[in-house]
């Protein structure tokens, strides 16, 4: 085992530069963690229930800034570690759960670009999965002296009844042949089907020789297919990260909203009914996008019934994870002391005697940001953060280290909240495609033709 | 306290006396440093009532101590007016004060006396005139100290920062930063001093608007800063993304991982990207500005300067927190990656062989245009270029081609081979047949292959209905050797045929066509099929023959020769010839058209209206096409599909059941005829499952080849991604995959991964070793 008390440098690295450019870590969440015990307790206990055969879906609710985005990717580290595989993504005006103009499948390719296990945690996990997958059935192959196709489908039977099972297993058996045959392409192309990348059936076709596609229809059908085929290939199950549901909110054709909100819907229902399998969404969302009763998910009746909160839990004072929703309280002055002393420590490499700046020094650089920037220091602490980790980063580079002169200089800036402002979006009616599909494609040797 | 007051006014008015008449910017030619004689050096805390500082800028060369320094650049004397002019003078790190002394005798060059933040007033004796000479000689000794580099650039900095804020001193300015990208030059290799130079460049590119007439030195070249000034630039003069910058950017992005390939190969991944984003935007790619300012700090490197970072905000948009297409740019990277991985870890595992066809065919299309007139691609290209000669389709000896192609055996072709083959050729839009992705052997270094145009590149596997007629090809010239020889007109029929077919592509047809070119080139002789025939059972050889039965009449007419055939090939699969008339009386069109009824060994429904797949042959007699209604069909229904079920009941009710045992029959019959005729080798052979390693130890969650595998790295703390790769290929395992399941392993013994990183893999070697106790 490595020492308890060293921070791997990886990890290190990871956490102070996505900090220092305004991002959530991938990597070491739980070194700077703050507080939120009950909100982790609860997405436990849902990764436990998906990892048993179950599903689940959270709607994670916070103000901007007030850490969502942290949480979100702290469930994730947690789940990878319970041995499930996690995909995110957020949504954009290019990625939403329903459309037409294939926005629905952009969502599902960045989810599965995103597809992360415990050993590929930054993504680009899909290969391994597969062939994960695809040696055990060479393994079984070999042991009961049979074809290897023949046991990928056979291990496949029940997911080759789901829609779009049947060429799943098509892409699989294609990939190991791929593999077999050192032919890098036919690879490739196999994971690029399996993340949905291909936006045509006779693109499909030519490369595969599969007739279907992921297309926006059956986004959701595959990710139920995926979270079945996961836990056949040795993982938990499937665990879904969509961050930025606000971006629903602001779509500004009610078609498009009310056939976002129907698509959320049947995910509930199946998760409550059981109708999915291995399975668990976290949304991630500001209350605007929760409760807003015109544009909001409160706006569609059954989603509303579905997801208020406890009054009652709420007029006694007690919070109630049991619902779908968990809330997320703006940190305070106090947390923010401890994350910047975690940070402290994370950048000592966890060693105490290399700390550059003591516990007066947090002090003084709090006082130092509320003058600046007022409550905002703690409740949306991203540049607050920003700049501790600069003035750390100026004092590393110092030979005698002076916190105080260094402080007066410290420049912070007001986080302005990005939801507030216009969605340059297209409407429903005239879907954005990708421009790739719009345009032909160049041939790239089209003057070398014979 | 009035009296101080009124001496601290007397003070400055004297200071902006002495400034007015001895401008910053002296126009006479400054030949030595003076001071004035008593005043001391100055002390950091020093009173407003000590003299009136008479440090000053000299910019031509100037003397001091005896040292001619020839370029100056330098501030000399005995103080220097604070930050903000309220004439309170400080330490200057880089000021000259002539009144300190200098050791000449023992000039300490290598710096060994100098402190981590060195000032001239604060080293020593020695070291000054380590620095003064460093300045006399040019400040161009590669080796010097980066502490007297420091120094000197102190003063450079300040000149730039204080007295030069202003717009109007640019020639100046741009000659103290050419001076400075001189030094970055020489002293670029430190860290510290690059970072600092590129900061203050920045700073300076920005606030007096220098981007166009600043050089761009790399290291500039991917500064945040500049790359967001660049893109507000782009963006305000209203023009789009173009790939150069947008891979700038991308390389911001801490999202943004680059990959082996994209290491290995820089140049290539640019060229790659800019073909690809050139391709998905051929306009550039639009994007808004952001409301945000840019705001561009410079933290200078002087202490003297320190503690207020100097701060632009300019009118430029702030593209730093624009994240919003950096997804679709890292789409299109990571696209890149994937695309140049091949080729690049066969750049690892075999360098001189990438040079050869076999590695150019891992290229993607882009990366092979400056390739394309040089060896060995040129007189390759050539070759099937005079062999195509304008043609549609050629058929050629395959020693043509594979006497440019570095074969690892001369006499045999391996299925990776002709995989190589045909990816090349295929990215000039030239197909081969026999293709092993499309379901055929690999070439025969003896036989022949048929090259031809295709109208689209790609294509990499077979679709079923292609695989369907393929079967029907083998069939029809299996029957047209019937009288010895294949004639155009029989070859006119068949090739009409395919041309009917609805389910096949227009790009499967071509293939095809070229297919059937090859098969006849190809010469099959009856004998061939006899080892294949004799591998069939009873009952697989009783369902080859009745296929072929149904091939040879679906023209109503068998001639003697076709049943002599027909006999001659029931005999070699070990059939009984006299079941020929047998199955023939059972099959014939005249007999009763009852499918639904017909024995078990029926497999070939018998429909009127013609179904979604249908391969029908043709008739024997040249100008006439098979009419529908005339004749049988021969349906023959590919793995997955659904039988067709005809439009208008022929007289019988169907029964489900039967139907969906016709079905299962049609795929055996499939099976049969992929074993048969040349198709897709049986699997490759596979290493074989080595046995549990009884005399290791085992391990929890392993078995089989991962824990050979296990075995095979535990004691390697690091291992090339190719050699990973290597030993899983030889246990069998797909490598990413037996990676998770090693590290499945260890997170469930330990909690912690055994295998880390991409390439190299490092090897946990405590884990490791935990994991076997």
């Amino acid at each position: 085992m490595t020492q308890a008390h060293a921070i791997r440098p990886r990890d290190r690295d990871a956490i102070l530069q996505s900090l220092r450019a305004g991002v959530v870590p991938r990597h070491g969440l739980p070194l700077i963690q703050v507080g939120r015990v009950a909100e982790v307790k609860a997405t436990l206990a849902d990764i436990e229930k998906i990892a048993d055969g179950g599903s689940s879906v959270r709607f994670v609710i916070g103000s901007y800034g007030s850490g969502k985005t942290f949480f979100l990717n702290l469930v994730r580290a947690i789940a990878l570690e319970k041995n499930l595989v996690t995909c995110h993504a957020d949504l954009n005006p290019d990625r939403r759960l329903h459309a037409t103009g294939g926005q629905a499948r952009g969502l599902y390719s960045e989810l599965m670009r995103n597809l992360a296990t415990r050993t590929k945690k930054d993504g680009g996990g899909m290969p391994s999965v597969v062939e994960r997958f695809v040696n055990h059935a060479i393994q079984e192959a070999k042991t009961h002296d049979r074809s290897v196709k023949g046991v990928i489908f056979d291990r496949l039977e029940r997911i080759s009844e789901m829609t779009g099972g049947y060429d799943f297993a098509e892409v699989l058996s294609a990939y190991w042949k791929a593999h077999e045959e050192d032919n890098e392409t036919l690879k490739t192309e196999a994971v690029r089907w399996l993340r949905g990348e291909y936006a045509t059936r006779t693109d499909a076709r030519k490369a595969l020789g599969v007739r279907t596609i992921i297309d926006d229809g059956n986004v959701y059908d595959h990710l139920k297919l995926m979270a079945r085929f996961l836990k056949l290939a040795g993982y938990g199950g499937l665990l879904l990260c969509l961050d930025e549901m606000v971006n629903l909110y602001k779509l500004a054709n009610t078609q498009a909203r009310t056939s976002n909100f129907e698509q959320i819907l049947r995910i509930l229902n199946d998760a409550l009914q059981g109708g999915s399998e291995h399975l668990g969404f976290l949304f991630g969302g500001t209350p605007d996008f929760l409760t807003d009763t015109r544009r909001g998910l409160f706006s569609y009746e059954a989603l509303k019934t579905r997801l208020s909160e406890n009054t009652f839990a709420d007029q006694a004072g007690i919070r109630d994870l049991t619902g779908p929703v968990i809330r997320l309280d703006n940190l305070t002055p106090e947390d923010l002391f401890v994350l910047l002393s975690k940070l402290r420590h994370v950048q000592a490499s966890g060693d105490a005697q290399k700390y550059l700046i003591p516990d007066e020094g947090l002090t003084a650089f709090m006082q130092h940001c509320s003058q600046h920037i007022g409550a905002a220091y703690f409740q949306t602490p991203r540049n607050s953060i920003r700049a501790f980790l600069d003035l750390l980063a100026v004092l590393e580079q110092q030979n005698q280290p002076d916190w105080r002169g260094l402080l007066r200089g410290v420049v912070i800036q007001n986080d302005g909240n990005p939801d507030l402002a216009p969605l340059d979006e297209d409407s429903e009616g005239a879907p954005s495609t990708p421009t790739q599909a719009k345009r032909p494609a160049k041939d790239d040797l089209h003057e070398f033709t014979f | 306290m009035n009296m101080f007051w009124y001496l601290v006014m007397g003070v400055a008015a004297i200071w902006l006396w002495r400034r007015h008449h001895h401008p910053t910017h002296p126009k006479d030619e400054s030949k030595v440093v003076t001071t004035t004689p008593k005043s001391p050096s100055v002390p950091q805390n020093e009173q407003p009532s000590q003299p009136v500082p008479t440090g000053r800028w000299y910019d031509k060369s100037v003397s001091i101590h005896g040292f001619i320094l020839p370029r100056g650049m330098v501030y000399g004397g005995n103080g220097l007016p604070d930050m903000d002019r309220s004439g309170i003078t400080q330490r200057e790190p880089s000021l000259l004060n002539p009144l300190l002394p200098v050791d000449k005798t023992h000039p300490d060059r290598m710096g060994t006396t100098l402190t981590y933040w060195p000032g001239y007033d604060r080293i020593t004796p020695q070291a000054r005139a380590a620095y003064l000479e460093f300045l006399a000689g040019g400040a161009n000794l590669p080796e010097t100290n980066i502490g007297y580099v420091f120094i000197y650039y102190y003063g450079l900095e300040r000149r730039l920062l204080l007295d030069l804020a202003q717009e109007q001193e640019q020639q100046e300015r741009m000659a103290l930063i050419q001076e400075i990208l001189r030094l970055l030059g020489l002293f670029g290799a430190n860290p510290s001093f690059s970072r600092y130079v590129g900061n203050l460049l920045n700073y300076l590119a920005l606030k007096h608007d220098l981007l166009e007439t600043l050089n761009l030195t790399p290291l500039l070249q991917h500064s945040p800063d500049i790359i967001w000034t660049l893109l507000a630039k782009s963006i305000q003069q209203g023009k789009n993304l173009d790939a150069d910058l947008a891979l700038k950017w991308l390389a911001l992005d801490p999202e943004f991982r680059p990959r082996t390939p994209a290491k290995r190969l820089p140049e290539a991944f640019l060229t790659l990207f800019q073909a690809l984003f050139d391709q998905i935007f051929p306009e550039g790619m639009k994007f808004s500005p952001s409301k945000s300012r840019l705001t561009v700090t410079y933290a200078p490197a002087s202490s003297a300067l320190a503690g207020q970072p100097f701060q632009f905000k300019s009118l430029l948009p702030d593209m730093s927190r624009h994240t919003k297409h950096l997804p679709k740019l890292r789409e299109i990277a990571e696209r890149c990656m994937d695309e140049m991985d091949p080729y690049s870890r066969l750049l690892a595992r075999d360098a001189p062989r990438a040079q050869t066809l076999a590695g150019l065919a891992l290229l993607p299309p882009p990366l092979l245009r400056d390739k394309l007139k040089e060896k060995p691609l040129n007189p390759f290209l050539s070759m099937v270029k005079s062999a195509l000669d304008g043609k549609q389709r050629v058929v050629l000896p395959a020693k043509q081609i594979l006497n440019h192609w570095p074969l690892s055996n001369p006499n045999t072709v391996t299925r990776q081979d002709a995989l190589l083959v045909a990816q090349l050729l295929a990215k000039f839009k030239v197909g081969m047949e026999p293709d092993v992705r499309f379901g055929s052997k690999a070439i025969q270094p003896d036989g022949p292959v048929c090259l031809f145009r295709m109208s689209e590149r790609g294509g990499q596997s077979a679709s079923p209905a292609f695989t369907s007629a393929t079967n029907y090809l083998h069939l029809a010239v299996l029957m047209a050797l019937a009288d010895g020889t294949v004639d155009h007109r029989e070859t006119w029929h068949i090739e009409q045929h395919l041309m009917e077919q609805t389910d096949l592509e227009p790009y499967e047809k071509e293939r095809l066509t070229a297919h059937l070119a090859w098969l006849i080139a190809s010469n099959p002789k009856l004998d061939k099929l006899k080892s294949h025939l004799q591998k069939l059972d009873a009952k697989q050889a009783r369902l080859f023959g009745r296929a072929l039965i149904f091939i040879a009449m679906a023209d109503d007419n068998l001639d003697p020769a076709e049943i002599a055939l027909l006999e001659k090939i029931y005999t070699m699969a070990r059939l009984n010839p006299a079941l020929v008339q047998q199955d023939l009386a059972e099959l014939h069109p005249s007999a009763k058209p009852d499918p639904v009824t017909t024995d078990d060994l029926e497999v070939f429904t018998l429909v009127d209206a013609p179904g979604p797949r249908e391969y029908r042959l043709p008739q024997p007699t040249a100008g006439s096409l098979p009419s529908d209604a005339t004749k049988a069909d021969l349906t023959m229904t590919p793995l997955d599909s659904h039988p067709p079920v005809p439009d208008e009941p022929i007289g019988v009710s169907l029964d489900l059941g039967k139907l969906r045992a016709t079905r299962e029959q049609s795929q055996e019959v499939q099976e049969i005829l992929m074993q048969i005729f040349s198709q897709d080798d049986e699997e490759p052979a596979h290493p074989p499952a080595l046995p549990e390693p009884s005399d290791l130890p085992a391990i929890a969650g392993l078995s089989g080849n991962h824990l050979h595998l296990f075995h095979a790295l535990r004691e390697r703390a690091t291992m090339a991604r190719e050699a990973y790769n290597d030993l899983c290929r030889k246990l069998g395992l797909m490598p990413d995959g037996a990676m998770e399941v090693l590290n499945d392993a260890a997170y469930n013994l330990l909690g912690d991964p055994v295998l880390d990183g991409e390439d190299p893999l490092e090897m946990d070697l405590h884990v490791a070793k935990e994991m076997m106790s």
